[in-house]
């Protein structure tokens, strides 16, 4: 299913349900029956066929023909390895420290409150890990029939950064997920939903070429039934997100959860678009990376917003960001007026004490140690990578200077190039502005530019994307993918939707394999040629010169979609060849075609074979050349 | 197909272009020709059935392997990209766009317009080290290696940094055999990094140069650099192997022990399910596992035919003649007495004629379903008359014990047809752990040892019907009718055997035993007797010899043994009964005329012919005999004991001595150690070496009797009455002739009360005997009457000499009468003998 069509799915659901929850609840657990019937019908169809042979082999042959029970035998298996994905649904083990109650007494009692005021499943584990984020996984140890094991994860560097309420506030938003008080069925059909969505991604993996098994099937079921099942339970998250938000507000105070989201929001703004960056930078420096990342993240942020209006500044743009369908998440803005928050100041300060220091006391200097540790062995392959990579880039951005050749496109190109991806962005826009004042329509400087532009927020970013696209069509998905990065961010629907239109449009044609740019069928749809007499004399040049040539019609073919370069049919009329017809013909042709006299791609052709009819089809207003009458 | 000229042909070509090159199919370098043509269907060459026009590229003259394309499609798919490309390169002239259109050209077999488009970028852009690149690499790959290092240097020239220039100029240099140039070319990709960013093939392309020249030190640089950018390289199986290669050399390790397994586990990978791992079932490994699935399956099919074809037909034949079994259709097969024979026979239904020891015909049908041929063997036993006796057993070999599960003898039945029989008519192994229960089945013991097994089981009754349903068959098995009938009338099974007894086929042994049985029982012998006249007619002979068993009156059983004889002069039962009755009344010339008679050589090698010579003083006679007789069977018993008997007698002791060496060797060497020890016994007796002889016979239980006398003979009657004290044991267990023994060893001593204590015993022992002679003969001895008398009673001579004996020792005044009668009846060398002379020794 295109992006376009989920998401008018997704309108269409929550035109008709989304005033009524429970509604949608029920049809989102009728299409979660239908999946599981899928998967149980599998299960039982393979039972079914080797117990069929199986049967066959006790009734007709006593049991004695082994060659059915090999056939029942591969069944089995081939059931098993059809399966097996969906019953070992296993999920990464989480990569932080496991604290037990002794380590944080006082984080269990909290969360032992919210649990019980909220009714929540039990937590069977907590990890406090690295990341800038606080969730809960499940995962099952039945597979798709379920049987959870609940882990939260709470990220260090939120605890950090996040004072008490706030981050107890987060805390109830995600066990408000796994409560039974609000809509059991509802948040048991949330967290499907979350559960589904690695499996199906599974299985609608194509298979690889030459495989032999049932993935073909198991993808047909994945492609049709996922996006509808996922649109309606999407709609259905979304709905709960706000009830979530509206939980943890209850269970706290509305001004601590929207402070909550605000400062989540400030943070993982810095977290992302600042603070990895200077890493990055770091680690072309060092090369191991530092032994106190919470630490220095949390010193970096300090810093960030010590400067007056700088917090602002970060928020503004979070506000301005409109939901998408790629996300369950509705949008800062609309979580905030969900909640009430008619705007006004930003939140106060944290605390002098951090959600770290409340909630895990005496342990907490400890377990920054452990968790620095932890990332720094999560880092440690990719940080020395990156430190590797960027000695190398330097190497050879050095080698590039002591050659110091002639500022050509492409050798300003390759410098440029290196900038890039040592992560020197100002040098790299320098180097692409000068490549594009030598040769303007440059797609690859084109498209660079333009993603420096849209990363830094500079809306010129968005036309040069675009200018990029119409240079070089093979870049629209990485573009589009930018550009829609972009129009969230700057609050344009329509703009969004038109870009997921055109993404959608040209992944359908790569699909297909561009069939229809190289290729020439009765049933294209044929236009004038549309040229000018200028660009037609060298053409009618060409045909003059060869007097076999009795006559000569010209069309483009239409597309519907924009391409770099027209496409014209010529058709030739030629006088019978009594001797090696094709070889002559052939000749004429290649004539024609090279050097090129037409500015775009051209089919030449007499009208033989299969392309007799094409050339029964073009008009005779088409002609372009003519002998037999002068 | 193709080969023989049936398939594809295309026999017009236009547009034909050639060039030598490797097949891409067949690896072999030839004429690759490209071509438009229109496809035929031809057979046998001959093209018939046009098809469509197609676009020919690379047909290899050799193997006639080539890709085609129709043309249209091609022509469409050429003409649009090249001209898109060279328009592209019109429009906006860059050295990006003059490579993509020098590209196509190449790609797309326009080899002409490329050199002259190749000349147009060059002069374009002669300081672009990407252009030059590019033109280096094309021709690099036209195997014009000089004008692509000219290429390269130009781009060097131009940006002496470029990677792809110092690649294409490395790639040159190695060629060159230039490796440490090619080597400072490359020092860009050794640099940590360089290989996120590059491909590090060029250094290993050098490092393997490196090790073709011998340069190991150096290849393995390299490679310790290549395994330190990768180090995932290291479990690459191929490239450890390389890697090995100049370790062994230089004996320096550089790869890391080797991390995951490989082998069939790694090949079906049934781990853990994990997503990445990718695909578990492929084309290609279908490929593989197909043909393997073919061939076992093929491999199934010929042993199933095998077996359907091939299966074994067991002819088992007990009867004591060969027979011969004519399968209808296939072959005849002989089948000696007491034998088997295997015959390979198709499965189907055949039919079996029998002749020889039985005539009769069998149907065989021999079929097994299919699937069951691979998993069992199934035996078919034909058994003719139904004579054999068959066992099935099932057991389990482990650690050298045959642990038996269960044991079945088939009889009766015609053919057998066993499911699965693992040995068929083969013992089960005595090594090896062959896996599981095996099955086998093959000939019975002997009737009578599987008779006497079954009683020990307590199956009594399937004892008894296998007794009788081979008496039935072989009415002349003595030890198996001797057990038949002590167990039937041991269990009061007297009924049953009476009623067998009348119904079954007559048989002299049987009816002797069972009339011996019986003999106290009047109405049973009046039965027997009036059942012998009834049925006389049948078997004249048969009949009137057991009569005369049945017979009370010593004239009328001679006048009946006659008459058989008579009937049937061959009837050796007969005969042997009146010699036997002559023997028993001293009339030992008229025993061997009887015997004589029947003109059967192998009678004269029975104790009872000897017995005769012997009491016929024939001592030479005999002992020529026996030596004759040892000659041609040098481990007959009886001859050398006679031989050493005669010699002693003769007293001829270097001759004893020597033939008792001889038979002394001869036993030992056949391993027959209870003939040696036996020989010794008699010859240690005939050279009275006492001590000896004593020392051999202590310990033996068998030889008491043998002991007791000879110790009697010594005049140890106390000895051997504390072995064998005086009682009713004694006069049950002990032979007549042993108990006088020991009244006459009493009477020497000079104590004729102990002496009248074992007379008393004998007596008791006659009486309970209770035939006429013992009856007679107990009268004798306590009525007393003449010499004459006790001549003429049956009993056997030992006896009567004893008998004699004693009477002499009891009756002083009649003593030379009764010691002449007690010298007539003993003869020969043994204790009982020697105790007799010293009795009537006056």
């Amino acid at each position: 299913m295109t992006r376009e069509a989920f998401d008018q799915l997704v309108r269409r659901i929550e035109t008709r349900h989304g005033a009524s929850p429970r509604r949608l609840g029920l049809i989102v657990a009728v299409w979660a029956a239908l999946g599981y019937g899928w998967f149980i019908s599998w299960i039982l169809g393979f039972a079914l066929l080797a117990g069929t042979f199986a049967y066959i082999n006790f009734q007709v042959f006593g049991g004695t023909a082994m060659f059915l029970w090999v056939i029942c035998g591969l069944i089995l298996i081939s059931g098993y390895r059809a399966i097996a994905p969906v019953l070992r649904l296993t999920l990464p083990e989480p990569t932080g420290r496991r604290l037990l109650k002794a380590d944080a007494p006082e984080l269990f009692a909290r969360l032992a409150t919210l649990r019980q005021t909220l009714q929540a499943n039990p937590i069977h584990a907590v990890y406090l890990t690295p990341d800038l984020n606080a969730s809960i996984s499940q995962q099952p140890r039945l597979g798709i029939l379920g049987w959870w094991r609940n882990r939260l994860h709470l990220g260090l560097p939120m605890l950090e950064t996040l004072g008490q309420a706030e981050f107890e506030t987060v805390l109830a938003h995600e066990l408000a997920h796994h409560s039974r008080r609000h809509g059991r069925m509802i948040h048991w059909l949330y967290r499907l939903r979350q559960s589904w969505e690695q499996l199906f991604a599974s299985l609608q993996q194509n298979g690889v070429q030459g495989e032999v098994s049932f993935r073909t099937l198991s993808a047909w079921f994945g492609r049709h039934y996922w996006p509808r099942f996922n649109a309606h339970a999407f709609v259905l998250s979304r709905v709960y997100e706000y009830e979530a938000d509206r939980i943890a507000a209850s269970l706290t105070t509305r001004d601590a959860a929207c402070a909550a989201l605000q400062q989540t929001a400030i943070v993982a703004r810095v977290y992302n678009q600042t603070f990895w960056p200077a890493m990055e930078v770091l680690a072309q420096q060092e090369e191991k990376p530092p032994k106190d990342l919470v630490a220095r993240f949390c010193t970096y942020l300090e810093a960030e917003l010590a400067t007056p209006g700088k917090a602002e500044a970060l928020l503004q743009p979070e506000l301005q960001s409109i939901s998408t369908n790629a996300d369950t998440h509705p949008c800062l803005r609309e979580r905030l007026a969900a909640l009430g928050w008619k705007g006004g100041s930003l939140p106060a300060k944290p605390e002098s004490r951090s959600a770290a220091e409340s909630l895990l006391g005496a342990s907490v200097e400890p377990l920054r140690k452990t968790v620095n540790l932890l990332w720094q062995s999560h880092l440690g392959e990719q940080w020395s990578l990156w430190h590797r990579k960027a000695a190398f880039l330097r190497c050879q951005l050095g080698a590039l200077r002591t050659a110091n050749p002639e500022a050509t496109a492409e050798n300003l190109w390759d410098e440029a190039s290196l900038h890039f991806d040592l992560g020197e962005k100002p040098n790299a826009e320098a180097l692409l502005h000068d490549i594009l004042r030598l040769q303007p329509n440059a797609p690859s400087a084109t498209y660079a530019l333009g993603r420096l532009l849209v990363e830094r927020e500079d809306p010129a970013g968005a036309a040069l994307l675009e200018e990029a696209i119409r240079l070089e069509p093979d870049c629209t998905a990485p573009a589009c993918g930018l550009l829609l990065q972009h129009y969230q961010q700057q609050g344009d629907a329509e703009a969004i939707r038109q870009t997921a239109i055109r993404l959608d449009r040209y992944e359908q044609r790569a699909s297909t394999g561009w069939s229809d740019l190289s290729a020439i069928s009765t049933k294209d749809r044929l236009a004038p040629h549309g040229l000018s007499e200028a660009e037609l004399a060298p053409l009618r040049k060409a045909l003059a010169a060869h007097p076999a040539i009795r006559s000569a019609r010209l069309v483009r073919k239409e597309f519907s979609y924009p391409v770099r370069q027209p496409v014209f049919l010529l058709c030739l009329h030629t006088r019978r060849f009594w001797w090696r017809r094709m070889e002559k013909e052939k000749a004429l042709i290649d004539a024609l075609l090279l050097p090129p006299l037409l500015p775009g791609r051209v089919r030449i052709f007499t009208p033989s074979r299969t392309l007799r009819r094409l050339a029964r089809q073009m008009p005779r207003e088409a002609q372009i050349h003519d002998t037999r009458y002068r | 197909m193709n080969r023989i000229g049936i398939g594809s042909s295309y026999p017009r070509r236009h547009n034909l272009t050639t060039r030598n090159a490797f097949c891409p199919q067949c690896r072999r370098h030839g004429q690759l020709r490209t071509f438009d043509a229109r496809r035929f269907f031809a057979i046998l060459f001959f093209p018939l059935l046009p098809r469509e026009w197609r676009h020919i590229i690379d047909y290899c003259s050799l193997c006639r392997g080539h890709s085609s394309y129709p043309l249209d499609a091609w022509e469409s798919a050429r003409q649009l990209s090249l001209s898109g490309a060279l328009s592209a390169y019109r429009a906006e002239p860059s050295p990006a766009t003059g490579l993509a259109a020098h590209q196509q050209l190449l790609a797309l077999g326009e080899a002409a317009a490329a050199r002259e488009f190749a000349k147009e970028l060059e002069a374009a852009y002669p300081g672009s080290a990407q252009v030059q690149t590019h033109l280096g690499e094309v021709l690099a790959s036209l195997g014009q290696t000089e004008a692509a290092e000219a290429r390269f240097q130009q781009a060097l020239q131009t940006r002496p940094d470029y990677p792809a220039a110092r690649i294409g100029a490395a790639y040159a240099a190695i060629e060159r055999g230039e490796r440490s140039t090619a080597r400072q070319l490359l020092s860009f990709l050794e640099h940590p990094g360089a290989a996120q960013v590059f491909s590090l093939e060029p250094l290993e392309t050098l490092a393997i140069k490196h090790q073709k020249e011998g340069e190991h030190l150096e290849a393995l640089e390299i490679f310790e650099r290549l395994l330190a950018a990768l180090p995932s390289l290291a479990q690459h199986p191929g490239f450890r192997a390389t890697i090995e290669i100049s370790q062994r050399v230089e004996s320096r390790t550089i790869l890391p022990p080797k991390e995951h397994p490989t082998g069939l586990r790694r090949f079906f990978r049934f781990g853990p399910f994990n997503l990445s791992l990718g695909p578990w079932l492929t084309t290609r490994r279908l490929k593989i596992i197909a043909p393997l699935v073919l061939v076992v399956a093929a491999i199934m099919l010929g042993v199933n035919f095998e077996r359907k074809y091939h299966r074994t037909l067991y002819v088992a034949n007990s009867y004591p003649t060969a027979l011969t079994v004519h399968i209808e259709g296939g072959p005849a097969v002989e089948v000696g007495a007491r034998s088997y024979e295997p015959i390979d026979l198709p499965e189907g239904v055949w039919r079996a004629r029998t002749t020889g020891a039985v005539e009769e015909t069998v149907e065989i049908p021999m079929q097994t379903r299919f699937w069951s041929r691979w998993t069992e063997y199934p035996a078919w036993v034909l058994n003719p008359g139904g004579a054999t006796l068959l066992v099935e057993e099932e057991a389990t070999l482990k650690h050298g014990n045959l642990i038996l599960h269960s044991r079945t003898y088939h009889r009766g039945a015609r053919l057998l047809a066993l499911p699965h029989v693992d040995l068929p008519f083969t013992p089960f192994p005595h090594r090896g752990n062959p896996p599981g229960r095996q099955k086998r089945i093959g000939f019975a013991a002997p009737p009578h040892e599987v008779f006497g097994a079954l009683v020990k089981e307590q199956r009594l009754e399937e004892a008894l019907d296998l007794a009788e349903w081979r008496l039935t068959l072989f009415p002349n098995e003595g030890p198996l009718i001797e057990q038949y009938l002590r167990a039937a009338a041991a269990s009061g099974n007297r009924e049953r055997l009476h009623a067998y007894i009348l119904q079954a086929p007559v048989s002299i042994p049987l009816h002797s035993l069972y009339l011996s049985l019986v003999r106290n029982e009047p109405q049973a012998l009046a039965e027997m007797r009036a059942l012998y006249e009834t049925r006389q007619a049948e078997a004249p002979s048969t009949y009137l010899f057991l009569r005369a068993q049945v017979t009370p009156g010593a004239a009328e059983r001679t006048e009946l043994l006659q008459q058989a004889l008579q009937a049937d002069p061959t009837h050796l039962p007969a005969r042997f009964a009146l010699a036997e009755d002559a023997f028993l009344l001293g009339e030992w010339s008229k025993a061997q005329t009887w015997v004589d008679e029947a003109r059967l050589p192998e009678l004269q090698a029975t104790p009872f012919y000897h017995t005769l010579l012997k009491a016929q003083r024939l001592h030479s006679t005999l002992e020529e005999q026996s030596f004759l007789r040892r000659k041609t069977h040098p481990l007959d018993l009886l001859a050398f004991e006679s031989e050493i008997e005669m010699q002693m007698i003769q007293n001829r002791w270097t001759d004893a001595e020597e033939t008792h060496y001889m038979a002394n060797r001869a036993f030992a060497k056949a391993g027959k150690e209870a003939e040696r020890r036996h020989i010794q016994t008699r010859y240690l007796y005939f050279t009275r070496k006492w001590a000896e002889l004593e020392a051999l016979l202590r310990d033996d239980p068998a030889a008491r009797p043998l002991f007791c006398l000879i110790l009697l003979t010594q005049g140890r009657a106390e000895e051997v009455e504390a072995l064998i004290p005086p009682g009713k044991e004694a006069a049950q267990t002990l032979p007549v002739a042993d108990l006088l023994a020991r009244s006459l060893c009493w009477h020497l001593q000079g104590d004729p009360g102990r002496a009248e204590r074992w007379t008393q015993l004998t007596l008791a022992r006659l009486q309970a005997e209770s035939t006429s002679a013992t009856w007679q003969l107990a009268r004798l001895l306590t009525d007393g009457a003449t010499p004459e008398e006790l001549a003429a009673i049956r009993v056997p001579p030992e006896t009567k000499a004893a008998t004699a004996a004693l009477l002499a020792l009891k009756n002083p005044q009649d003593a030379p009468a009764w010691r002449e009668v007690a010298r007539r009846f003993t003869f020969g060398l043994n204790p009982l003998q020697s105790l007799i002379q010293q009795a009537t020794t006056p």
